[in-house]
C-alpha cells in the first residue's frame, strides 16, 4: 500500500521541479521596464526615435513621452475624435519618409457631421511641428457611417510601395456588409500617402465597388503589419464567441466573414455553419476560444535573436501576448508570453529591438520588454 | 381555478416557447442571408442549425464574465413577468379574453427588449435577428404568440 503513494509523491515531486525550472527559464529571458504609466486607455504607438514616443489614448490626446517622461501637455493640433465604446483616437504611423516631410497618420472615430446619431470611421495625416500637428487633412473617411460605436479596425500599415493599408472593422452590426464591395465595412482599404487611390487598387474598375478596397471579408481587424521585406502582409482580427483569425491579406481576396467562421455569435447563435468555401481564403491560424487580438508587430530586433521573425500579438483576453513563429505561409507554433500584465491592447517593436506594450486600462502603462542580461 | 403550481409551469413553458422562436428567428434569418449569397443551405443544415441555437442560446449557460446562466430566457423571463405582472393588474378591472390581453403583454415585453438592448450597447442588436425592422417586428409577433400561449391556457383551466 505504501508503495504507490511514495511513487506518486516522486512523481508529483518532481513534475513541480520541472514547472519551476521550466517557468524560471522563462522568466529570465526577459525582464519589464516601465516607461510611462497614467495614460488614458493607450492605443497605438510610434517611435520617433528609441526613447521618443508617440502614444495615442483612447480618450482622445496624442501624448509624447521623452527620455523617459510622459510630457505633461499633449500634441495640439489633433482632431476632436468620439470616446465611445470601443471608439476613440486610435492608430498611429509615422510617414516612411517621415524624417524629412515630418507627416504622422492618425485613425480615429468622429462623429458624423451631418447625423450626429451616426460615426465612422476617419484617418488624418498631419505635419508634427514640435508640438503641434499642423496642415491636417482628411486622407480616409470609411463609407457609409454607422450606428454603433463598434468594431473600427483603425489599424495602419505602410507597404513597401508607399501606399498606405488601413483596417475598416465591419461595425459590429454591418456584418453582412463585409461580403459587398460598394462600402468600407469588413475591409483592408490601400491608398495613397496623400489619399488618393491607386491605379492598381483591385477593385477600381469594378462597377459599384469603392475604389479604396484592398481586400475583403474581414471583422474587426486590430493587428495589421508587414514581414521585414515587405512582401507579406499579416492581418488579425477579432472573431465573436471563438474564431479570432490570422491571416496572410492579399489583394483583391475574400476573408470570408461572416459567410465562413470559426466562430459563434455572442448569444450563441450560429453565425455561420460553415467554415470553408472556395472562393474564401483559410486563416493561417485562429483561436477558439477567442483571445481578443489587439495588435500585432513583426519582430525583426537583436535584443532577442531567438524571436526573429516571429510574430507577437497582443491578445486582451486573458491579457498576454502570443509568440507566433511563421514558416512560410504557416503559423508553426505559439508561445504564450507576459501573462502578469493584464489587458494588453498594443505590442510594438522599438528601434533599438525591445519590445513596448501598451496595457488597456484609464490608468494604462507602456512596459519596455527587454533581455534580463 | 387552475392553481399556482400549473400556472407557473405555463409560465415556463411560455418562457421555453419565446426563447425558442425568438432563437429560430434569429437562425432563419442568418441563413436566409446565406442562402442569398449562394452558400449550401439544405434542410438538413436548417434543422441543425436550429437544433444548435436552440441548445446554446436557450438551455447553455453564457460564457464568463456574465452570470452562468442562459442569458436569452432570462432576459426574456423579466421583460415577460413584469409585462405579465401589469396585465395580470388590468384584468382585475377591464373584462377581456386573457389570450388577447397576454398576447399583447407578450409583443409589449418583446418590443422593449429589442428596442432597449441597442441603447445599453453602443447601439448594438447583440441579437443578430432584431437589426432590422422586419426582424424585429417577426421578434415582437413571437413575443405576442408566446402570450397568447399563455393566456389561452389559463383561460382553459378556469374554464
Amino acid at each position: 500500500m505504501k508503495k504507490p503513494f511514495l511513487k506518486i509523491s516522486l512523481l508529483a515531486i518532481a513534475s513541480f521541479l520541472c514547472f519551476s525550472l521550466y517557468a524560471n527559464h522563462h522568466e529570465k529571458t526577459y525582464k519589464f521596464e516601465t516607461i510611462a504609466e497614467g495614460l488614458s486607455f493607450p492605443w497605438g504607438i510610434a517611435f520617433l526615435s528609441n526613447d521618443e514616443i508617440l502614444v495615442t489614448e483612447k480618450t482622445g490626446q496624442l501624448r509624447i513621452i521623452k527620455d523617459g517622461k510622459l510630457l505633461e501637455d499633449p500634441i495640439t493640433g489633433v482632431p476632436d475624435s468620439l470616446f465611445k465604446g470601443q471608439g476613440g483616437l486610435e492608430g498611429i504611423v509615422l510617414h516612411p519618409n517621415f524624417v524629412n516631410n515630418k507627416y504622422l497618420y492618425l485613425s480615429f472615430s468622429e462623429t458624423d457631421a451631418d447625423n450626429k446619431r451616426m460615426n465612422t470611421l476617419r484617418v488624418v495625416r498631419g505635419k508634427l511641428e514640435g508640438q503641434s500637428l499642423t496642415n491636417v487633412e482628411t486622407i480616409f473617411r470609411a463609407s457609409p457611417s454607422r450606428k454603433t460605436a463598434n468594431h473600427y479596425g483603425a489599424k495602419m500599415v505602410f507597404l513597401k510601395d508607399g501606399t498606405l493599408l488601413i483596417t475598416s472593422g465591419d461595425g459590429f452590426s454591418y456584418r453582412e456588409d463585409a461580403q459587398k464591395l460598394d462600402n468600407h465595412f469588413g475591409k483592408v482599404i490601400r491608398v495613397n500617402d496623400d489619399g488618393s487611390i491607386p491605379a492598381d487598387n483591385p477593385f477600381v474598375s469594378t462597377p459599384g465597388a469603392k475604389p479604396e478596397i484592398w481586400s475583403y471579408g474581414h471583422r474587426n481587424l486590430q493587428g495589421i503589419v508587414i514581414n521585414s521585406d515587405g512582401s507579406v502582409v499579416y492581418e488579425h482580427e477579432h472573431g465573436p464567441r471563438g474564431g479570432d483569425e490570422l491571416n496572410i491579406v492579399e489583394k483583391g481576396k475574400n476573408y470570408g466573414w461572416p459567410a465562413i467562421t470559426y466562430g459563434i455569435d455572442y448569444s450563441g447563435a450560429l453565425i455561420s455553419p460553415f467554415k470553408e468555401k472556395e472562393g474564401m481564403e483559410q486563416p493561417i491560424k485562429y483561436w477558439v476560444p477567442s483571445i481578443a487580438p489587439s495588435g500585432m508587430t513583426f519582430y525583426d530586433g537583436d535584443l532577442f535573436p531567438a524571436w526573429k521573425g516571429n510574430l507577437f500579438i497582443s491578445a486582451l483576453v486573458p491579457g498576454d501576448v502570443r509568440r507566433v513563429s511563421i514558416d512560410g505561409n504557416k503559423a508553426v507554433d505559439e508561445e504564450i508570453l507576459f501573462t502578469t500584465l493584464g489587458r494588453i491592447r498594443n505590442v510594438v517593436s522599438a528601434p533599438d529591438g525591445s519590445l513596448v506594450l501598451a496595457t488597456d486600462s484609464p490608468k494604462g502603462k507602456l512596459i519596455r520588454v527587454v533581455p534580463n542580461n | 381555478m387552475i392553481n399556482t403550481v400549473t400556472k407557473v409551469g405555463f409560465l415556463f413553458l411560455t418562457i421555453l416557447l419565446v426563447s425558442f422562436l425568438v432563437g429560430a428567428q434569429t437562425t432563419i434569418s442568418n441563413l436566409f442571408w446565406l442562402s442569398s449569397i449562394d452558400m449550401p443551405v439544405t434542410f438538413t443544415v436548417l434543422i441543425s442549425s436550429i437544433y444548435h441555437d436552440f441548445i446554446l442560446m436557450t438551455l447553455t449557460s453564457a460564457p464568463p464574465p456574465l452570470p452562468p446562466l442562459p442569458v436569452l430566457p432570462v432576459i426574456i423571463s423579466i421583460g415577460l413577468l413584469i409585462s405579465f405582472g401589469v396585465t395580470w393588474i388590468v384584468l382585475r378591472w377591464i373584462k377581456t379574453q386573457k389570450k388577447y390581453a397576454y398576447g399583447i403583454a407578450g409583443a409589449v415585453a418583446l418590443a422593449f427588449i429589442f428596442y432597449l438592448m441597442p441603447l445599453l450597447f453602443f447601439g448594438v442588436d447583440m441579437l443578430a435577428g432584431a437589426r432590422t425592422l422586419i426582424g424585429k417586428i417577426i421578434l415582437i409577433f413571437c413575443g405576442y404568440l408566446g402570450g397568447h400561449f399563455f393566456g389561452s391556457r389559463l383561460s382553459k383551466g378556469e374554464v
